[in-house]
């Protein structure tokens, strides 16, 4: 990735530069074969629970490539915060009043990521939120848009997973259903990389049903999307 | 999928990639360290292997690793799951190898050997294991004395189980042969019996013609009615004063216990062990067919090793000495069959040999007329370490004490007729003559001390490719009989004068290091090389040889007096502070070989055959071809460090 070399060796005051090198990168496309294309695994930290209002805390990010997940392939970075987020919230994502204030500027962080990101296949749990919450950074701090499809490993386990009921998605159930242990729950990068060991179980999976494309995967999530609405308005009280 | 392109796409993004999340090293390292070798490791060490580990799923009962002609690219440490190793050839369930649950790794035999898998790995429940790539782990090996120690170990540990189970089945394959066979193939003997009603004294005779211990007493239609043996005699005749006149009626064994003669040996051992018997009677159809002797069953296991000895030592002639030799042979094959190490076989064979030799030495050393002090018989090559096999010729020499006169010369005259009648009755105990003519009666190698002391300096001042050829063998002399301190001091004045020489241990390991192990690349051994043997491979020029060189030049590198290859090795290892579990892996692979080598040797004598080196891998079983592959692995390593000394 000649791009991301020549990003880094520019001056940081050309920040345009560096998104304009972002923007030109090829998008990711639904003919990606699974077995090459790449996959950013993201979960997000916020400081609350409304993706569109609350504050971007940290952000954890791993890849897959070849249906491969690399330890030294991750990124992770806390925000700095204008002013922390209510003390209820910290005892979920346990960062706390001085870290949030320790944290590093919005706009380097997210520059970083771009830079580690490239533009891939986004991949989540709950990737609505996450997705919700990212692209709202991006465009108020950079104006940039992620403008893709995000893969969601809470509706796709299920959808390849003959005996899961519909509405099976919470993420620690998935974890023990697949034996998955999550080093620091909660954390960002811990939560991103149980997601991506998710996803290396969906990959295979999906290869095991003879899907070969991305575009295979999204048509499956929308599909489960589907049934778990029509599962959810016919049951009493859904 | 996995073009080089995407590769070095990875490699280029891994290293621009920021290091990793502290966060994530640290669980990984957490993770790691609940399992050997990892929980020995220090942490700086471990984050660096953290920094290069991805993670891999496997789905419930996916292939991992599959015996293939290329040596696998990872090695995997089991996160969560487990993996099932099996045996490809064998379709079944059964054919299950080993288990590789949570912490454990796999393929290390494989990955430092560089050599395709000799398993099928399998993935039971959802899997997910970290990867660390071959090359990386081949760093990991030199970065980390844990590491390296828990790899060896593991093919050392690999190497004593196979030895372990071989011995097994050599054990049962000796204990069975006998015990499997129909009693049918046991009687050897027309049956000694007496009919009912005749005298005591009848029955005697008859046990006399046929030197046996037991006599049948039959009715008239010769069905078994009772046994007399030996034993009776004593207790029921001689004891009691019952006359050896009167009938032999009251004195047996009424209603013997009898066994069909279709029946395995074993049913009838198993009587005879639950009862007490020394004898079964043998029935064909009801009538009586023979008299089976406990001795009939056992006699193989007779072979006794203090009886051999004292033969050896107490023989007057060559002939005695030469009837002696004979039973070598069913001797070697018992220790191999009772467990015993081929190493330690290869020592109580040589310590008989060198018995018999100096018994040879004796006798024709007194019908000579040569007094013992005049000379110092020295064993050359692999007699000179120990290590003699079945098919090995003589290697031996003289070296003699300067005489007062200057007049080397004459002595040698009066020392050669005796050595060569000395070489003439070891051919007739079974030792061939060499070839080579690498023998005391051959006038180059009966010299005394100072002429020894030439000779040597100059194979050492200019190391040609004879002198190194020399060197091989006579730096493995070890003194025998005669002027024992004659051979002594020689080997001192060697120990001194090529310690430290670096230029001709610089050429004995060139010279070492052009035979290679055979293995290849595509497939497991280099068969081809040897005209008209399709299929073989040397096991002693290209295996054997190949650690007792490399032995040497260590030994010799050390000032080392000793020529026996695997204390060799282990002084040496001493000496220099190489660690203990490679050397020991070294030592096994040797004895493994040497193992191979011995078994094939005695199934060639046995059939008739002339006895040779020729090992065909495919007539091996998977166990030992596994191992065999290990063991030149080993040698490979062996050469490996030889490579780094001299720099070649």
């Amino acid at each position: 990735m000649g791009w991301f070399d020549r990003w880094r060796g520019r001056g940081k005051e050309d920040d345009d530069g560096r998104l304009r090198a972002w923007r030109a990168l090829p998008r990711p496309a639904r003919h990606d074969r699974l077995d090459d294309a790449t996959f950013v695994v993201v979960d997000t930290e916020t400081g609350g629970l409304d993706p569109h209002a609350a504050a971007l805390l940290s952000v954890g990010v791993c890849r897959i490539r070849h249906r491969t997940l690399e330890l030294s392939d991750t990124f992770e970075a806390h925000l700095r915060q204008a002013a922390p987020t209510p003390d209820d919230n910290i005892l979920v994502h346990g960062i706390g009043r001085a870290q949030q204030s320790e944290g590093r500027d919005c706009e380097d962080v997210l520059l970083e990521f771009l830079a580690f990101a490239g533009r891939p296949w986004f991949v989540g749990f709950h990737a609505g939120y996450d997705a919700t919450v990212l692209s709202r950074a991006l465009r108020t701090t950079l104006g940039v848009s992620l403008d893709t499809d995000w893969l969601d490993v809470a509706m796709l386990l299920p959808a390849l997973t003959a005996d899961a009921p519909v509405s099976a998605n919470d993420l620690d159930g998935w974890l023990d259903r697949c034996g998955v242990r999550n080093f620091a729950r909660h954390s960002a990068l811990a939560d991103a990389f149980a997601t991506a060991e998710l996803f290396l179980v969906v990959l295979a999976r999906a290869h095991a049903h003879g899907m070969r494309t991305v575009g295979d995967l999204l048509a499956l999530q929308h599909a489960h999307l589907r049934r778990r609405i029509v599962a959810q308005s016919t049951q009493p009280g859904g | 999928m996995g073009s080089s392109a995407n590769n070095l796409e990875a490699a280029s993004d891994r290293q621009a990639a920021l290091s990793v999340a502290p966060t994530l090293v640290a669980a990984t390292i957490e993770t790691l360290q609940r399992h050997a070798p990892f929980d020995r490791m220090d942490v700086e060490c471990l984050a660096w292997v953290v920094g290069r580990l991805s993670v891999v799923y496997f789905a419930p009962d996916t292939i991992v690793l599959e015996p293939g002609e290329a040596p696998p690219l990872y090695l995997y440490v089991v996160r969560q799951g487990a993996v099932v190793g099996s045996d490809p050839a064998d379709p079944r369930q059964g054919a299950f190898r080993f288990r590789v649950s949570v912490g454990e790794s796999f393929p290390l035999g494989a990955l430092l050997g560089r050599r395709p898998v000799t398993s099928r790995y399998r993935a039971v429940g959802d899997t997910f294991c970290f990867r660390l790539a071959a090359p990386d782990v081949q760093v990991l090996m030199d970065r980390s004395p844990v590491f390296q120690a828990f790899a060896s170990q593991r093919l050392g540990t690999l190497l004593a189980i196979a030895r372990r189970q071989t011995q097994a089945e050599r054990t049962t394959e000796f204990v069975r042969q006998p015990f499997e066979r129909p009693i049918r193939e046991l009687l050897r003997r027309d049956v000694v019996q007496c009919r009912l009603g005749s005298p005591v004294r009848e029955a005697l005779e008859r046990m006399q013609r046929g030197r046996v211990g037991s006599v049948l007493v039959t009715d008239g239609e010769n069905r078994p009615v009772g046994i007399f043996t030996l034993r009776d005699l004593r207790d029921r005749v001689a004891l009691t004063g019952y006359s050896i006149d009167a009938p032999i009626d009251a004195v047996m064994t009424r209603d013997p216990v009898t066994v069909r003669v279709d029946a395995m040996a074993y049913d009838a051992a198993l009587l005879m062990t639950r009862h007490g018997f020394h004898h079964m009677v043998i029935v064909d159809e009801g009538r009586a067919a023979g008299v089976l002797a406990e001795s009939d069953l056992f006699a193989l296991q007779r072979v006794g090793l203090s009886a051999l000895s004292a033969a050896l030592r107490s023989a007057a002639t060559i002939e005695q000495l030469r009837a002696a030799s004979s039973q070598l042979l069913g001797l070697g094959r018992m220790l191999l069959a009772q467990g015993l190490g081929s190493e330690q076989v290869a020592r109580i064979l040589s310590t008989l040999n060198d018995r018999l030799t100096t018994r040879v030495i004796e006798i024709e050393a007194q019908a000579a007329s040569v007094p013992l002090d005049t000379f110092c018989w020295l064993a050359l090559g692999s007699e000179g370490r120990h290590e003699q096999t079945l098919a090995t010729d003589q290697d031996n020499a003289i070296a003699f004490p300067d005489p007062p006169d200057d007049d080397a010369d004459g002595v040698r005259a009066r020392l050669l007729p005796f050595a060569r009648r000395v070489n003439e009755a070891l051919a007739a105990c079974g030792f061939p003559l060499c070839r080579g003519g690498i023998m005391a009666s051959n006038p180059v190698w009966c010299l005394s001390e100072s002429e020894w002391r030439e000779r040597f300096s100059s194979w050492i001042g200019t190391p040609d490719g004879e002198a190194l050829l020399n060197c091989t063998i006579a730096f493995d002399f070890r003194p025998l009989c005669g002027n024992i301190d004659a051979g002594n001091a020689l080997r001192d004045w060697l120990c001194e004068k090529t310690r430290s020489r670096g230029l001709l241990l610089r050429l004995m390991t060139q010279s070492a290091l052009r035979n290679e192990p055979p293995l290849g690349t595509l497939r497991d051994f280099v068969v081809d090389v040897h005209a008209g043997r399709p299929d073989t491979i040397d096991i002693k020029e290209n295996g054997v040889v190949l650690f007792v060189d490399a032995a040497r030049i260590l030994s010799v590198a050390v000032g080392d007096g000793h020529t026996n290859t695997a204390e060799r090795l282990r002084n040496a290892a001493r000496e220099r502070s190489l660690a203990p579990s490679e050397v020991e892996g070294w030592i096994e692979a040797f004895a493994f070989l040497q193992s191979i080598r011995f078994t094939h040797q005695l199934a060639q004598v046995e059939a008739g055959a002339a006895a040779d080196n020729f090992v065909a891998p495919d007539a091996l079983n998977t166990l030992d071809r596994r191992i065999l592959r290990e063991a030149l692995r080993q040698a490979r390593k062996l050469q490996e460090r030889l490579r780094l000394d001299y720099r070649l």
